[in-house]
């Protein structure tokens, strides 16, 4: 296998502010380098190889640089400085559904979608039934899409693009879209793509479960710069602790009698850590400081999906458990025999009560990464479509008495 | 990294690079984009009439009114000349290439904002918009056609208006050439601007509502006084008109130099609009 993809020392420079005719004249008159504050730096000499049939993720914060990253991989925008190079045909699903004519029949929109994408008339015709099918639209193939639900508009747009046969394909976020069903659906899609036909699959996602899932390595961007580049599990613990608010910018709530001063998560071999395998123990150490003695202390940990519900609550009260905090330092540790949670990504939401108020609530105290654990090879990992917790649970077969 | 570095330029299918050279035409690619040029053509046909009564009875509808308002406006009220021929067929025969000229000009020079949405979403050559534009509307003036036609044979059947086309009305397919080269040249200058200057819309628009003015569109060319004949000769697209008219109506033409001029405009407004359009094509999306 050789390269399918080399960004080389990559820079994108956008100009911040409204065109106008202050700005025309201003520009007549000033060069550039004499107001320099209004150029940003998107991308920042980034740089990266990619292999033919890896799946790459790429990950980084909102404003880190993925997008203008994407854009530039997939022609939209032109860097401003460095180049890329890619082997083989490229095509992106950083939106789908594009150019569909809301007027135009599902049939006449995966004609025009297709061509959009770069796909020959023929090659669409050859892949019409597959895409029907995909998409599950058959029954409405003559229908103007603006009457389509837009859940089959979607699975329309999306069947069109997973069907184009490109070598190297970018996927961003179209995961979000769609029931489990759908979903699973695409993620197997991407899996035979890059497995079975060797196919280079740059992936984008905000759900750290499904990189973790799908891509053995992964780059990290931040404030446009390459931050890490390895296997995923290391750069997801990157991409966590470096999200970690300061100390200082964590927005706190309550009395105040007492703050959070430090908080760590430790995995089951004792070691510091932002991703926990699924059924493995693993704890949580806060440390509070205390500016007078409180009595009748409570703690909790709340931990919300991305959807930002509650998902499980650990308080002491459960455990029928309430402390003394002396001022200064007090240390809480949180253990748990056993991570249940189904693999993806958490927030973490801690509670300090005293006498039944309130001290301090913190929201995105962490963020937590549950992976799935590693099964004997041909077993289904459990993930979020079968649920929140997998718990332990003894299986037998009876056999009736003889 | 390095590994990828020492790999040679020639193993890659394709370089992006901030810069393309302006010369450099993405022939090849448009051609492997052709059935998209198509497709975006069929849209804008199909879409335009989707979900009216009437359907493509409406390419008619708009131009029949122009020529019967010119007819009442020009021609009974102002009473102005038309050659010797009969009013409504000679305001028909100026509108009809005239409009083929405006509207693809306007279509084009406001195509890259119009369709800002989709550029920023997908890549494809960008040119294959302007150039569906230009087929829609060549197909459009087919249709157009077709009614002048109809006009012409009421005319001979019911007057005493006898139709002897000249032989100068071969010159139609160049004349065509002409206009769509000059349109698409100047759109594409204006489009191309207009990317960061919306401003060149709304001046497109009046601009043409002038320039409609000073083209022998509701007179004919010999009413331009001689004080004027300068300025007026410096319309490109006047000596078009009047070719094509004198052609379909067998009358005296005397523009050649005018049409050499317009040739030698059009090529130069082309070869303009395409450098421009190339060197915004790459960035135009990060501030349209």
């Amino acid at each position: 296998m050789g390269a399918a993809l080399f960004v080389d020392n990559l820079s994108k420079e956008y100009r911040l502010g409204q065109q106008n005719a202050r700005r025309w004249l201003g520009n007549a008159m000033l060069s550039a380098k004499q107001n320099p504050e209004t150029l940003i730096k998107a991308l920042d000499g980034v740089s990266f190889g990619v292999e033919q049939g890896e799946v790459l993720g790429i990950m980084g914060r909102n404003g880190a640089g993925k997008s203008t990253l994407l854009k530039l991989l997939s022609r939209i925008t032109a860097p401003s400085s460095g180049q890329i190079k890619q082997k083989g045909r490229m095509a992106s699903l950083l939106e789908v559904g594009t150019g569909f004519h809301p007027d135009l029949t599902g049939r006449e929109n995966v004609f025009l979608n297709g061509a959009i994408l770069g796909m020959r008339k023929a090659e669409v015709r050859q892949r019409l039934d597959e895409i029907v099918d995909f998409a599950g639209v058959s029954a409405f193939l003559d229908t103007p899409v603006k009457r389509y639900s837009s859940g089959m508009y979607v699975r329309l747009a999306f069947a069109v693009a997973a069907h184009l046969d490109p070598e190297i394909l970018i996927i961003d976020e179209v995961l979000a879209v769609g029931d489990a069903e759908f979903q699973k659906k695409c993620v197997d899609k991407m899996k035979s793509a890059s497995a079975g036909q060797g196919k280079t699959i740059l992936f984008v996602s905000h759900n750290l479960a499904f990189v973790q899932a799908l891509c053995p390595r992964a780059i990290l961007l931040e404030k446009g710069q390459l931050k890490a580049d390895g296997p995923t599990a290391d750069v997801i613990q990157h991409y966590i602790q470096g999200g970690q608010s300061a100390q200082s910018s964590l927005t706190r709530k309550g009395t105040l009698q007492a703050e959070l001063h430090s908080r760590q998560m430790y995995n089951e071999h004792g070691q510091p850590a932002a991703l926990i395998q699924q059924g493995q123990p693993c704890s949580f150490v806060l440390e509070y400081h205390a500016k007078q003695s409180l009595e009748q202390v409570g703690v909790a940990l709340g931990f919300n999906d991305m959807g930002g519900q509650r998902i499980l609550s650990v308080w002491s009260e459960f455990q029928q458990q309430r402390f003394s905090f002396k001022p200064g330092m007090n240390t809480i540790r949180i253990t748990l025999p056993a991570m249940k949670l189904m693999p993806a990504n958490y927030t973490l939401i801690s509670y300090l009560t005293s006498n039944g108020l309130v001290v301090e609530e913190v929201e995105d105290v962490q963020q937590l990464l549950v992976v799935a654990p590693a099964l004997k090879e041909g077993f289904a990992a459990p993930s979020l479509n079968q649920g929140v917790f997998n718990d332990e649970a003894t299986i037998l077969l009876e056999t009736p008495n003889t | 990294m390095n590994s990828f570095q020492r790999i040679s330029d020639d193993y890659w299918d394709r370089i992006l690079r901030p810069r393309s050279p302006w010369w450099k035409l993405p022939v090849r690619e448009i051609w492997e984009y052709r059935d998209l040029i198509l497709l975006l053509f069929r849209r804008d046909l199909i879409a335009v009439y989707k979900q009216t009564v009437l359907g493509p009875i409406w390419f008619f509808v708009g131009p029949l009114f122009t020529v019967a308002v010119y007819t009442l406006v020009f021609g009974r009220v102002a009473k102005l000349p038309s050659d010797g021929l009969p009013p409504p067929l000679f305001y028909m025969s100026g509108i009809l290439l005239w409009s083929f000229f405006s509207s693809n000009l306007t279509a084009i020079t406001g195509s890259l904002v119009q369709n800002a949405s989709l550029f920023g979403k997908v890549y494809f050559p960008r040119l294959v918009v302007p150039l569906s534009i230009l087929m829609s509307s060549l197909v459009k003036l087919g249709i157009q056609a077709l009614m002048l036609l109809l006009l012409l044979g009421y005319f001979v059947l019911n007057t005493d208006f006898s139709w002897k086309p000249g032989l100068s009305l071969c010159l139609l397919p160049f004349l065509l050439l002409l206009l769509s080269a000059t349109a698409l040249g100047l759109g594409l200058v204006f489009a191309s601007f207009s990317t960061r200057y919306r401003d060149l819309n709304h001046l497109v628009g009046f601009g043409m509502l002038l320039l409609m003015y000073a083209s022998p569109v509701i007179y004919p060319a010999s009413f331009v006084p001689a004080s004027l004949q300068p300025f007026f000769a410096l319309n490109p697209i006047a000596p078009i008109l009047e070719a094509f008219k004198s052609g379909l109506f067998g009358l005296p033409f005397s523009l050649w130099t005018g049409l050499a001029y317009s040739s030698a405009f059009a090529l130069f407004t082309l070869v303009l609009g395409l450098m421009a359009f190339q060197r915004v094509e790459g960035r135009f999306v990060d501030y349209i």
